[in-house]
């Protein structure tokens, strides 16, 4: 028993010590590589602001169009809410600029995520057949130091996905 | 100082850090699971089944990476249930060490298809780990079926895991804070958080609490001193590990943190409350459940029936209506349950410092600090 006691002893004590170079180097795969699952790691929040004198961000703008003419704005964060922000973000550009996603499949046919996008607007709108979904990418600048506070918007891009064509 | 000294001082710390007690562990798996159960609430996964494949990007180092798509309906419905099971099992304390290390084989295997989906979220992080570790600890040691099993015989407990989850923790925050220190964070001509509420608040639409008021704020010195301050706090965590007074200040400021965080960014960290809880004090709490007399209906209720009967509870209400029976609650009764939840947590800790601070002498005091 007390053998048994003291080789236990030594096994967490041996546990302790490498767990710290071990944490060091998952740290070091997810910093240079990509982060594994399950790691101790949480979000670091990195880059920073420069203290200029505007803000800037991206906004999208996503419409669908109905063959009886009409259209609709969609709200992005609530449309595809559970898709996450960043990932959404790349996403919705490589897809309707036809690229493959970072990190996902080389030749992405997107023909799922074509019948996802149709499957969701038929829930959503009733009674309506889709027709096509259009997005437009604008930057906003936002001059948070003159007052009233100036918002300037300018179109970077813009795509169209036709569902009859898929 | 000699090998001896230095061993002496090492087991110090590994095994004498933050001692617990055979109730102790036990009240700590009861309350754990409580919490998932009640409060954060058994993650279902079956929606993701839904996704499409073409936005299936698992972490290349993790077991999603070995499937080409999201699993289907019956499987994740079938690795839910069986997760929700484990959790009641696990509270009434039936083979505790290996259901103990199945919730969290459950838990990582449910969340690396979640996370297939471009990012890797890290708020339940320690919620999925303390399982896996705590099966160690002997935490099934009283209040369970287990210790039903063995009456009479001495159960032997270990509290080295909660000295290996304050590292991970202490890590976790070092993760966090080593590339701000190193991506610029301390440039006074930048002001990190201000970016990231700026970003949030006007890109991700993080518009509540006080984000309206915080996004007002011109002060560099302010912003500055915030980049600082978080910096200071996350990096230095994991340092304070070998300290466990400072690092039970730490848990403390993290709670006010955590609060901070949801108040400016609207960003929820409650699931980490949980993990914080196992470094309370805890022979203070004891007294406090033995004289509501709350340790002998713990004695009692472990036993097979009510293991079922709540079973068969949880199964249904998580089949049926499947979110966090708290945050249900708090929502028909109004209040946001982040929000509620720290401040709980916050008044609890405070409770406890003082009661701490209260019946303690001051040589009793000065021992509790420098051991």
């Amino acid at each position: 028993v007390k053998l048994r006691a003291h080789i236990y002893k030594n096994i967490v004590r041996i546990l302790f010590l490498i767990s710290i170079p071990l944490l060091l180097l998952q740290l070091y795969v997810a910093r240079k590589y990509s982060e594994p699952y399950p790691a101790i790691i949480y979000p670091a929040f990195e880059g920073t602001s420069k203290n200029s004198e505007y803000n800037k961000y991206i906004e999208t703008e996503i419409f669908v169009y109905f063959d009886d003419g009409e259209k609709y704005q969609l709200d992005e964060r609530k449309f595809l809410g559970e898709i996450p922000y960043k990932f959404r973000k790349n996403l919705l550009k490589n897809y309707f600029l036809n690229r493959p996603i970072e990190n996902g499949n080389e030749k992405p046919t997107y023909q799922e995520f074509t019948n996802f996008l149709k499957s969701r607007l038929t829930k959503m709108f009733k009674n309506k057949t889709p027709q096509s979904i259009s997005i437009s990418w604008y930057q906003y600048k936002q001059y948070f130091r003159e007052n009233p506070v100036r918002l300037e918007k300018t179109l970077l891009k813009s795509g169209l996905i036709e569902f009859d064509r898929n | 100082m000699t090998w001896t000294r230095i061993l002496k001082k090492y087991d110090g710390w590994v095994f004498n850090s933050f001692p617990m007690t055979p109730e102790a562990l036990g009240v700590y798996r009861i309350i754990y699971c409580l919490y998932v159960l009640l409060i954060t609430g058994v993650p279902n996964w079956t929606w993701i089944s839904e996704m499409p494949n073409d936005i299936y990007t698992p972490p290349p180092l993790s077991l999603a990476s070995f499937f080409s798509g999201f699993p289907g309906y019956y499987f994740l419905l079938s690795l839910t249930i069986c997760l929700g099971l484990l959790y009641v099992i696990l509270l009434f304390g039936y083979k505790t060490k290996i259901v103990s290390i199945l919730v969290s084989i459950s838990y990582i295997v449910g969340n690396s298809f979640l996370y297939s989906r471009g990012k890797i979220d890290h708020t339940d992080l320690l919620l999925v780990l303390i399982p896996l570790i705590m099966a160690f600890s002997n935490w099934g040691a009283r209040f369970s079926i287990d210790s039903m099993c063995v009456s009479g015989k001495k159960q032997e407990t270990h509290s080295w895991p909660v000295t290996f989850i304050a590292l991970i923790m202490g890590f976790a925050y070092f993760s966090a804070g080593l590339p701000k220190l190193l991506g610029g964070w301390l440039n006074p001509s930048t002001h990190a958080v201000k970016g990231i509420l700026y970003s949030y608040f006007y890109s991700q639409g993080h518009q509540s609490y006080m984000a309206p008021f915080f996004i007002k704020v011109q002060s560099d010195l302010f912003w500055e001193l915030l980049d600082y301050f978080t910096v200071f706090y996350e990096v230095s965590f994991l340092f304070v590990v070998v300290l466990p007074t400072v690092f039970r200040t730490y848990i403390y400021f993290a709670l006010i943190f955590h609060l901070m965080v949801l108040l400016m960014l609207n960003i929820t960290f409650t699931e980490n409350m949980v993990a914080y809880l196992l470094f309370i004090n805890w022979p203070l709490f004891l007294n406090f459940l033995s004289r509501i007399k709350l340790n002998r209906f713990l004695s009692q209720f472990a036993t097979v029936r009510s293991m079922v009967l709540f079973g068969i509870i949880v199964l249904f209400y998580y089949l049926e209506i499947g979110a966090s029976p708290l945050s249900q609650l708090l929502m028909i009764i109004k209040l946001p349950p982040p929000i509620t939840l720290l401040l709980v947590g916050l008044l609890l800790a405070t409770l406890n410092v003082y009661f701490f601070l209260k019946n303690y002498t001051k040589s009793q005091l000065i021992k509790y600090i420098m051991p």
